[in-house]
């Protein structure tokens, strides 16, 4: 096993089965009433008033999106099916990273579009099971999670240490959720054993959604954010946020 | 479940489904022009 994987895995198995489950039952409650409130078109915020409409058209060009993203990151994950990072172990999945570019650049359209993406994925790799419930939300979160941090244009403009900083942080809070909503469901569920829930497949979606968004998201965001802004794409843009209010 | 494909069928499907994606983005970049003019 590669050094990494093994020291997640050493994590865990020090953590313990049942604080990864503890954990896991937490942000899997708060992230389901988090995205079905989204989807009914209310938001949750830090500050009050807690919950607050959400600036999303579900329009022709939302739906687009959608199937932009979608059809992107499904095809992005189909094409580089089973490339092996440590063989029977773990796979390394490079469309990981259109998540957090799509969740920062079109907002909720492509977190949706990435949760309907990663179903496209499942369905043609051959592992669509009841768990590709849980891949659904919980991609939509790999997604959701960086668009709620790299949340303004201005911070979406990667171009001081301190913007690229949040980038990175965003990647990792991300990844956190995604990691923990999959397994948890599989582990309840039964789907697979719990031991192999957490000390295994919770690693290698961890890695997956930090190493991948760390690299090839960096360079996408640099390369397409400008674009973006230009097509009149940019998520605020379409929405007509202003930054100032909505903060 | 599982289709069972062969893994270059997946890997054709892909390729379909991410041109169908860059095509439709170009839609959408002509639609927003044509709607801004």
């Amino acid at each position: 096993m590669d050094p990494l994987s093994q020291f997640v895995n050493n994590l865990v198995s020090g953590l313990g089965l049942g604080t990864m489950n503890v954990v896991g039952a937490i942000v899997f409650i708060l992230a389901t009433v988090v995205f079905f409130g989204e989807l009914a078109g209310y938001r949750v915020h830090l500050s009050r008033p807690f919950i607050r409409k959400n600036t999303t058209k579900w329009d022709a060009m939302a739906l687009i999106t959608v199937a932009i993203s979608a059809a992107l990151f499904g095809g992005g994950l189909a094409l580089t099916a089973g490339i092996v990072f440590v063989p029977g172990i773990a796979y390394l999945r490079p469309a990981q990273a259109f998540t957090t570019v799509f969740g920062i650049l079109f907002g909720l359209p492509g977190c949706l579009g990435s949760a309907v993406g990663n179903f496209i994925g499942d369905i043609f790799a051959g592992t669509l099971t009841l768990g590709s419930i849980a891949g659904f939300i919980g991609n939509f979160f790999s997604a959701y999670i960086p668009y709620r941090i790299v949340y303004t244009a201005d911070q979406a403009n990667l171009n001081t240490a301190g913007k690229i900083l949040r980038y990175v942080l965003a990647v990792v809070a991300g990844a956190f959720v995604i990691a923990f909503y999959i397994p948890w469901w599989l582990a309840v569920l039964q789907i697979i054993p719990a031991e192999v829930a957490w000390i295994g497949v919770f690693g290698n979606i961890w890695l997956n959604g930090l190493i991948t968004p760390w690299i090839l998201g960096f360079i996408l965001m640099k390369l397409l954010f400008p674009f973006t802004r230009r097509w009149n794409m940019y998520w605020s843009d379409r929405e007509g946020v202003d930054f100032a209010e909505a903060k | 479940m599982s289709l069972n494909l062969d893994p270059v069928v997946v890997k054709l499907i892909g390729a379909a489904f991410f041109a169908v994606g860059i095509a439709v983005w170009v839609y959408a970049i002509n639609r927003l022009k044509n709607k801004s003019k």
